[in-house]
């Protein structure tokens, strides 16, 4: 497809962000006297769409930056659909509920080795989360200075390893920051300890890219005031039924019976802003409010974070969130901050959702900081030397002294397994 | 076998399997269109000798291959950048001759060799920071400075401010 030719009708979800074109030199569609000096940028137009169209989507934002007609390229609809995750309308992760979802609706956990997702018609699915913040590969790292950078973190098999190739991109990067980091930020590859030298995690800087600036978010959820747009609809009323989110239970429900919109979750910028003493009322009850908080875990939620809302301003909310928030818990002011989105963790099969719609993956982006260079500080130091007293839960010597020098993630799986009756040696398998 | 024989851009002609030729799209069509095997060289204007011995050769080994699916989204979904090994060996040539061998399967319309060509360029990209891409393929950061500012502009967030 050339970029000055129409090409087909996008996604009703993508029409909302125009394309930002950058001045690209005029190019014949197909060459008809041999260039001299044949290079890639010598290739008709869509010869170069053709070859971006193989990469992945989180080697989209690399490629943008390197030249005006990848930057404006990497814009159309049937890459953006790359950097999105459909969502399941379900809670559950679980590979087994997914197929099950996938069989039944055609909705699917979007990998990013797929091209243009399709929904059971064949047609373009609705984008869900962003690929940044639904996937725990992109870090935000905001320094003391208050100068922000912004890293993908890709884990890729290391040797050939279950079945996987050589290089083969495995998932998001869920693991303990510190446990890779061991001196600095500008450590550009290291090794995951756990994974016994097999998953190497690289990191690429993407702070430039002009896609941070150009990719929005989509969210739709219940409770809301918006309309569902057009094509939802349409979905909703295929006869099938879905698993989805209601205020006092999760269950199956033909979905045509609903009759409450799906629309944007408006979050609230004061739970960013306020964030770690916000999120012990927002997150769901248990007996003591103390437990019911994750170390290094800080929901996040903005206002400002809506349908339309671009990757890039997200990321300035957050930066403008950590540079404010600058006592957390104790700690006398982040000396670097990194920052990491998850979605939330999965659900005991079967198990009602907890009341708190909150959880919810669409609306609830969870933001993992880690104090990374406090921590390789103390670690350099071999003693964790804070002024919280030994009561600051985000504090490096809670990660470390908590439970017999356990690491921070070993005490959240603890939290998952109390608070969501989850196993956490699942999760043991993955690492 | 009937064979026809090709006439490259610098005037070269090459003798070739009916059945390979019409591995090329293009070809296969205009001998549709002829009706009988030409008896005079067919002339392919935008391909010089070695890169249409290139094609030939390429189109030799795959002449058993099945045709690719009609329907360009079929496989769409499943885009991955696996190369054969033989195909991987084929592509290790210069950057000039792999654009080169990319064109004319553009020009003469044989989708698969199109493919491998894109991929082989595709894993070129992968893993490589901007500068390192443009390195790779000696491309010029010729975004304009009013773009570099625009961007820099929106990018202001991440400086100390």
């Amino acid at each position: 497809m050339l970029l000055d030719t129409p090409g087909p009708a996008p996604a009703a979800t993508t029409t909302t962000t125009s394309i930002k074109r950058f001045k690209i030199r005029p190019k014949p569609n197909v060459l008809i006297t041999k260039p001299v000096g044949m290079t890639i940028c010598s290739l008709p137009m869509e010869i170069q769409e053709e070859i971006l169209s193989h990469l992945l989507w989180y080697e989209h934002f690399a490629a943008s930056m390197v030249c005006p007609e990848w930057a404006t390229l990497l814009q159309l609809p049937r890459f953006r659909q790359k950097r999105y995750c459909i969502e399941t309308w379900t809670e559950s992760e679980s590979e087994e509920d997914s197929e099950t979802i996938a069989q039944e609706m055609g909705f699917h956990r979007y990998h990013p080795d797929e091209t243009v997702p399709k929904d059971l018609d064949d047609r373009t699915a609705e984008l869900g989360m962003h690929g940044l913040l639904g996937t725990g590969t992109m870090v935000l790292s905001v320094r003391e200075t208050g100068d922000a950078r912004v890293y993908l973190a890709i884990r890729r098999v290391k040797e050939s390893w279950k079945g996987k190739n050589r290089g083969e991109y495995v998932g998001p990067m869920m693991g303990p920051y510190e446990e890779m980091f061991p001196f600095d930020v500008g450590l550009r590859r290291c090794r995951w300890k756990r994974d016994k030298q097999k998953v190497e995690i690289s990191f690429h800087e993407i702070t430039g890219s002009p896609l941070l600036a150009t990719d929005t978010q989509f969210y739709y959820g219940i409770e809301t005031n918006e309309e569902v747009p057009k094509h939802v609809q349409a979905r909703i009323k295929k006869d099938c039924k879905s698993k989805y989110w209601a205020n006092d239970s999760d269950t199956w429900k033909e979905i045509r019976e609903r009759e409450d919109d799906i629309s944007v979750r408006i979050l609230d910028k004061d739970f960013l802003t306020d964030g770690i003493r916000s999120r012990v009322r927002h997150r769901c009850d248990v007996e003591y409010a103390d437990e019911t908080t994750v170390p290094g875990v800080l929901p996040i939620s903005s206002a400002s974070i809506d349908t339309g809302t671009t990757v890039q301003e997200v990321l300035e909310c957050i930066k403008e969130a950590l540079t404010e928030e600058q006592e957390l818990d104790g700690l006398d002011g982040p000396l670097e901050c990194w920052a990491t989105f998850q979605e939330f963790w999965p659900q005991r099969k079967g198990e009602s959702g907890p009341e708190d719609v909150n959880f919810h993956p669409r609306r609830k982006i969870f933001l993992s900081l880690w104090n990374l260079s406090r921590w390789s500080l103390d670690k350099k130091k071999g003693y964790v030397d804070c002024t919280c007293d030994g009561d600051a839960r985000h504090c490096a010597c809670q990660w470390l002294t908590d439970i017999d020098d356990e690491p921070w993630f070993k005490s959240e799986m603890r939290y998952k397994a109390r608070v969501f009756d989850y196993d956490a040696s699942d999760d043991d398998e993955d690492y | 076998m009937s064979q026809i024989t090709l006439l490259s851009s610098d005037n070269v002609e090459m003798k070739v399997d009916k059945e390979v030729a019409e591995r090329s799209i293009l070809i296969k069509n205009m001998l549709e269109d002829v009706g009988e095997t030409p008896d005079q060289a067919i002339p392919i204007p935008n391909v010089n000798e070695g890169v249409l011995r290139k094609v030939i050769e390429w189109c030799e080994h795959h002449r058993n291959d099945p045709p690719p699916p009609a329907d360009e989204d079929s496989d769409s979904r499943k885009k991955s950048t696996d190369i054969e090994e033989w195909d991987q060996k084929f592509m290790q040539v210069d950057q000039e001759m792999l654009f080169e061998i990319i064109l004319a399967a553009n020009y003469l319309d044989i989708k698969p060799l199109l493919d491998v060509g894109c991929k082989t360029v595709a894993n070129m990209i992968k893993g490589k920071s901007p500068e390192e891409i443009r390195k790779t393929f000696n491309i010029q950061n010729d975004f304009t400075p009013e773009e570099e500012d625009q961007i820099r502009r929106e990018n202001e967030w991440a400086e100390d401010r």
